[in-house]
């Protein structure tokens, strides 16, 4: 099992100690390796909460969560970071690729959490994702010289850099139209496929979330299955 | 790809927004290596200057008021022999005059060790450094009138010194002006002020003063050690001035001395022999009968072959001529009187009887005139009537067998008596013994050679200087230039840091999602911080280079204005730019650490946030941008409890704290600096800025919680600033801090000293006097004052104290040199004690080395002290506490080594302080110590005068008139105070300017805590825009909203700093500098406004709905 979720509960609290909001009540999620599910859920109900969560980029207040083996809680930061650089590929609603470098640059920068990487094998594979996702001919250009899609694609094979085991997708889809939007859902499906890595997507489409194995859905805190 | 690269990428990329923190960081390294490199330009500038005051001489041999053979410098290779003596000169006309002038005859050795040589003075040519000729207003051509004493063979203090001192007054035209390359800077002693110097051949010198082949000064190239053996290698005993003559009749061989009375070391190094002490008595009287004015002859009786073995304390041996003058017989009584000398050659007339035991014939061999020594203005006369012994002779006691006596027998003594009675009544400091007989056959050469031997060159007074070693020592000041102006500069670095951190953490912010990427892709956030560090890195080593550039102007122009403005700190300097390498790389590197300290404080937070919270704060400036689904509850909830939004104002008001409280301690510093008390009205200020903060802090709640409607938007602005009251108070806080701080720092100067007798700065006293040459009667005495002239009438009520001097550096605040060994001032402490002189600031150390507490601070307990010993061997010294601590940078307790007249080395212990006092610069010693340590030094050159505040320009007057001969300068005690604190008031100046342009850089902060204001609150100007506000009036709010905290923070600070600086705003003194801390007030004002202005236009540019929309 790549991810096991039990009991889990996640509040927030207003600084004066009132308007306490549980986003997550006793939620539970099993995911196996290779799989793929969506969740969603309306405006603010917890989904990208609950994928952070996954992520190791946000704590839980109560229950487990273990990923790839892994129980995140008692983790302390730089532990976290290395489960994330390790088991983690992130997929944000906006590509977050950095300005100042190029496409191959920003594919390579997970790695830099590993000095002694070896630098010529980071760059072959950095430039057999961006082959894969039909971007090497972009490889030297920077982020701004791309399209929304196309940095969007470059995000996804960042997040491959480091073959994760788990990749998170947080609306990644949100800045994107609706044909650009729709490659973005064939890639990731096609990187599932190839690199044998689970996907869990958090998005407010249900035509891109049915295109996954299973969809779950968030409504007060509780998670339940849209469909097998 | 590693994290440097991207370090690297992120600096060039962002280039545009990092303009800010390049400038800021730039300024800052402007500011601090500019500071250093003034320090570097200050040293190059002293180092300089040593070097031409010594020139191409590595070593000086000095006698001080002894002379040695000139001959000796041509023993000695490469050296230069002058006459170095104290004058003063005149123009012709007498319209201007220089009274403490350096009079130098030298020869054309001296030119040749001069820095650039080439001057040559011939025949009675007299030249003049340019300070000199500045000051008297002469060129080459013109005539001027030079006065010196003529010297002395010892001391005029001494009894039967001779006739007061002669001065010598030269006419003569000047040939040339010296400049500072040719040698016009020469002097013994380090300051930043060349002496007055007056160049003339040394034989021109030396026969207008009949002192032929004499010299005092011996300048050599090579080592001191080098020059030290030569002298000893060639020094004679006719450079010690003592003499071997040859008695005639076979009489032996005989040592003495022009100076009268033999060195203590001299007769201990001398062969033993007969021993020997003659003195003019006042009158030798049997009954009715006297005979005045005759010589008697102490000697070791059992030694002399021609009287008793022995002779008892009451008993003398009388010549035939007196027995038959008095009509005396053996076992009769005469009674012997004579002059002692008291203080300040106060005679004091004493007898004693002896019973005659002997009768020497007049065939005697031995009664002859050889025991007479050299008695300055007697032996060279030929009537007794013409005599000049050093005291008033009543002629009329004078009779015609007197005469014939003097014209017969010259002084042959007319009685001896026993060696030890004759010590007991005429030793004196100089000696004991006038002359050391030898039997005939005794080699004058093995004499010599003997003395020679036993004595040191330093024991008779030569002593050798490593001249250029201590010029160069000299060089290291006591106040370091760099730090000082490093500390006066903080208000301008720590604005720029200030600057450099927010805009710092302004750009960070702008890339938090780029953070919050890199956090959430894994990497540590060590890592992550590193690389936006590194960034700040480099962008501080960019402006540190771009800081270098302009360090030279910012050096360049406070050169200029220490040389102008500013020159009471440092005197008539033109200083000469300097960059060490050091300071430069120093500077740079500090400057760098400086702005990354900066960098790293103000992000301090941001850099610990999590990818989260870094990134859900991007997704709200995507939402701005427009086009993505808002967030829901959760969201605005976690926004909430975020920190995040607050985290630039917080590091802002935090930043702006620092600066704050640093700026206190810098202030802390100031006082300790000037070691002022703080005022009563400075502590009165403070506190008003602190309850008006206070006040403001209450007002700002109160208006928060206001129920009342808002009527205006002004009145909306100013509930805005109330809504984050931490915020607006640190604003207020630090702009009313700034200011106070800027203003109220003026309380410390120092006033003009009242010219009253109870002003404790002048120790009461109206005038300061400085004489080139000694004098050496008694002022207060009708006898001193009619020596000179002095009418009763203009010195009724007037009082000197006056004080012996041995010459030294000036380790006052106005000499910028290391003061190696200050001035020393002899003074009876008795004098100052009566009339309570001065206020003592510290004081507690006697014998035992324990510091004593509890001890009273007043002048009556501690000036006394000065005549105390065994303090460890020291002699007891009081100083003031400027000089102290800054100057030779010591402690109470402390010793400072001097050498005395005879090369032995002896300690002042400091036991006690004065402070704020016109003794700056000088070591008090008791006059006892002083002449105990010196006894060659004859007369005194320092005085302090009390008169009468409404006299005392008639005293001045007066007194500059009758001992114009003797170079006396007067000065306003007051006004020699006001000198010295000049340069504590300069020194506050700078700080106020540097200070208060760093209050005005510092407010351009406000513009980034006014840009995060709005930026914050764009939705809520989009919704003001919604409902129907135009930009403009939206802009009027947040104008409004600031300008309230601009109007209070300036109102609490002026009010506060008007508070503190009262004194010197209500003395109407002129001191008090209103016009420039008005002009930086409104500057301030004005910068703050502009900011407030500039940056709400920035920050609304373009219309706030988009924001709205995002919603």
């Amino acid at each position: 099992m790549l991810v096991e979720i039990e009991h889990l509960r996640k509040t927030y609290r207003a600084p004066d100690g009132g308007d306490a909001v549980e986003v997550l009540q006793d939620v539970g999620l099993q995911v196996e390796d290779a799989e793929t599910l969506s969740i969603v859920g309306p405006s603010g109900c917890g989904k990208s909460t609950l994928l952070n969560i996954i992520g190791a980029l946000d704590h839980s207040d109560g229950g487990t969560v273990r990923v790839a083996g892994q129980a995140l809680a008692g983790l302390d930061a730089a532990a976290l970071a290395k489960f994330r650089n390790e088991t983690i590929g992130f997929v944000f609603q906006l590509h977050h690729l950095l300005p100042q470098c190029t496409i191959l640059e920003n594919v390579l920068v997970p790695t830099l959490a590993q000095p002694k990487a070896k630098r010529a094998e980071l760059r072959e594979r950095g430039e057999k994702l961006l082959e894969a996702v039909g971007l090497s001919h972009r490889s030297g250009h920077r982020p701004g010289q791309l399209s929304g899609g196309e940095r969007q694609r470059a995000a996804v094979a960042r997040a491959l850099i480091h073959q994760p085991k788990l990749l998170l997708a947080d609306e990644p889809t949100g800045a994107l139209d609706r044909v650009n939007a729709a490659r973005l859902v064939d890639l990731l499906e096609q990187v599932n496929r190839e690199h044998r890595v689970a996907l869990i997507m958090v998005t407010h489409s249900g035509e891109l979330a049915r295109r996954m194995s299973r969809v779950l859905e968030l409504v007060d805190g509780k998670l339940s299955e849209v469909r097998a | 790809m590693n994290a440097a690269l991207i370090a690297l990428r992120g600096a060039r990329f962002y280039w545009r927004t990092h303009l800010g923190v390049v400038l800021g960081s730039a300024l800052g390294a402007m500011v601090l290596i500019g500071a250093l490199l003034v320090g570097d330009s200050v040293k190059a500038t002293l180092r300089h200057q040593a070097l031409l005051r010594v020139g191409k001489a590595d070593a000086a041999l000095v006698s001080g008021d002894r002379f040695f053979r000139q001959q000796l410098a041509d023993e000695i290779n490469h050296s230069a022999p002058a006459l170095l003596l104290r004058g003063s000169v005149s123009r012709a006309d007498g319209s201007a005059r220089i009274n403490q002038a350096q009079v130098l005859g030298v020869d054309d050795v001296f030119w040749q060790l001069a820095p650039s040589p080439g001057v040559h003075l011939k025949g009675e040519e007299l030249a003049l450094n340019e300070r000199a000729a500045a000051q008297l207003g002469v060129r080459a051509g013109d005539t001027v009138i030079l006065r010196v004493e003529k010297p002395g063979a010892f001391s005029r203090d001494a009894p039967l010194s001779g006739e007061e001192s002669e001065v010598i007054a030269i006419r003569v035209q000047v040939a040339r002006i010296i400049g500072d390359k040719e040698f016009g800077r020469f002097s013994l002693s380090g300051s930043q002020v060349p002496p007055f110097s007056i160049f003339v051949p040394i034989e021109f010198l030396q026969a207008k003063l009949e002192f032929a082949g004499k010299a005092n000064l011996l300048l050599a190239r090579g080592s001191s050690k080098a020059l030290a053996e030569a002298v000893k290698a060639k020094w004679t005993i006719q450079d010690a001035a003592l003499e071997l003559r040859e008695l005639p009749h076979g009489g032996g061989t005989e040592l003495r001395t022009p100076r009268v009375f033999l060195d203590a070391p001299v007769v201990r190094a001398a062969p033993a022999g007969l021993d020997s002490l003659t003195y003019l008595v006042n009158e030798l009287r049997f009954g009715e009968k006297a005979a005045p004015y005759s010589m008697v002859t102490a000697i070791d009786v059992a030694s002399s072959g021609f009287l008793p073995a022995e002779l008892a304390d009451d008993q003398v041996v009388i010549s035939q001529w007196l027995a038959e003058d008095l009509g005396v017989k053996l076992h009769e009584r005469i009674t012997l009187k004579y002059y002692v000398m008291g203080e300040r050659r106060q005679l004091e007339e004493k007898a004693r009887e002896f019973e005659i035991v002997g009768i020497l014939p007049m065939s005697e061999p031995n009664l002859n005139s050889t025991w007479m020594p050299d008695f300055p203005g007697l032996s060279d006369q030929e009537n007794c009537r013409d005599w000049q012994p050093g005291f008033a002779i009543d002629t009329t006691k004078i009779r015609d067998q007197d005469e014939k006596y003097w014209d017969d027998l010259r002084g042959t003594p007319k009685a001896f008596v026993n060696i030890a009675v004759g010590q007991e009544m005429w030793g004196n400091r100089w000696g004991d013994l006038s002359s050391i007989r030898y039997p005939a056959g005794t080699a004058s050469s093995a004499i010599a050679e003997q003395l020679r031997a036993n004595l040191s060159p330093e024991q008779v007074g030569l002593q050798v200087l490593p001249l250029r070693e201590q010029a160069l020592a000299a060089t290291d000041a006591p106040v370091d230039f760099g730090e000082l102006f490093v500390s006066f500069s903080f208000f301008l670095i720590a604005a720029a840091a200030v600057l450099t951190g927010l805009l710092f953490v302004f750009t960070l912010e702008q890339r938090n999602a780029e953070a919050g990427t890199l956090l959430a892709l894994g990497l540590p956030p060590r890592l992550v911080r590193r690389m936006l560090l590194g960034e700040g890195a480099l962008l501080a080593l960019v402006g540190a280079g771009l800081g270098l550039c302009g360090a030279f102007v910012f050096t360049s122009l406070v050169l200029r204005a220490l040389s102008t403005v500013w020159r009471g700190a440092v005197g008539a300097v033109t200083f000469q730019f300097n960059a060490a390498p050091g300071s430069l790389i120093g500077g740079a590197i500090g400057s760098v650490a400086v702005a990354l300290l900066a960098m790293w404080v103000a992000s301090r937070r941001q850099l610990r946030r999590s990818a989260t919270e870094l990134l859900s704060g991007e997704m709200e400036g995507a939402e701005h941008r427009g086009g993505a689904e808002p967030r829901a509850a959760n969201a605005a909830v976690r926004r909430r409890t975020s920190p995040l939004p607050q985290v630039p104002l917080i590091v802002a008001a935090g930043s702006l704290a620092v600066f704050g409280v640093v700026g206190c301690l810098a202030l802390a510093a100031l006082l300790l600096v000037f070691s002022q008390e703080a005022t009563a009205f400075f502590g009165a200020g403070a506190f008003l800025l602190i309850s008006g903060l206070g006040v403001s802090l209450i007002w700002l709640r109160r208006t928060a919680r206001a129920s009342s409607s808002v009527e205006s938007l002004g009145a909306l602005g100013v509930r805005n600033a109330a809504r984050r009251r931490g915020r607006s108070l640190a604003t207020i806080a630090v702009l009313a801090s700034g200011v106070f701080m800027v203003v109220a720092v003026d309380s410390f100067r120092q006033r003009p000293a009242a010219t009253g007798r109870d002003n404790p700065g002048t120790g009461g006293f109206a005038l300061v006097g400085e004489s080139a040459l000694p004098i050496y009667e008694d002022l207060n005495t009708p006898a001193g004052r009619e020596a000179y002239g002095l009418e009763e009438e203009a010195m009724r009520e007037v009082r000197i104290v006056p004080m012996r001097v041995r010459e030294g550096d000036d380790a006052s605040c106005l000499n910028l040199n290391r003061a190696l060994q200050p001035r020393l001032l002899g003074v009876k402490p008795s004098e100052l004690a009566q009339r309570g002189a001065f206020r003592f600031s510290d004081g507690g150390y006697f014998a035992g080395g324990e510091p004593e507490s509890k001890l009273p601070l007043t002048a009556q307990f501690w000036w006394p002290r000065l005549d105390g010993g065994d303090l460890e061997d020291a002699v007891p010294g009081i100083v003031d506490a400027n000089t102290l601590r800054w100057a030779l940078q010591m402690k109470l307790g402390d010793t400072l080594e001097y050498k005395n007249e005879r090369g032995e080395p002896f300690r002042v212990r400091f036991v006690a302080t004065v402070s704020g006092s016109i003794l700056q610069g000088s070591v008090l010693i008791s006059e006892d110590h002083f002449v105990a340590q010196f006894p060659g030094s004859g007369g005194y050159r320092f005085f302090l005068i009390d008169a009468p505040v409404e006299q005392a320009q008639k005293v001045q007057a007066a007194l500059s008139r009758a001992l114009e001969d003797r170079g006396l300068e007067l000065t306003p005690a007051a006004r020699r105070l006001a000198e010295f604190q000049a340069v504590e008031n300069t020194y506050l100046s700078i700080f106020q300017v540097l200070g208060g342009l760093g209050l005005l850089l510092g407010s351009a902060g406000l513009a980034i805590v006014v840009a995060r204001n709005v930026l914050e609150r764009r939705r809520e100007f989009g919704l003001l825009e919604a409902v129907g506000f135009r930009p403009s009036q939206l802009r009027s709010m947040v104008f409004a909203e600031h300008r309230w905290l601009i109007a209070t923070a300036l109102i609490i600070g002026i009010v506060s700093a008007l508070v503190a600086v009262w004194p010197g705003l209500a003395a109407k003194s002129g001191s008090f500098p209103i016009r420039e801390l008005a002009l930086l007030i409104v500057a301030l004002a004005f910068g703050c406004v502009f900011w407030t202005w500039a940056a709400t236009r920035l920050a609304l540019r373009g219309s706030a709905i988009a924001a709205l929309r995002a919603e």
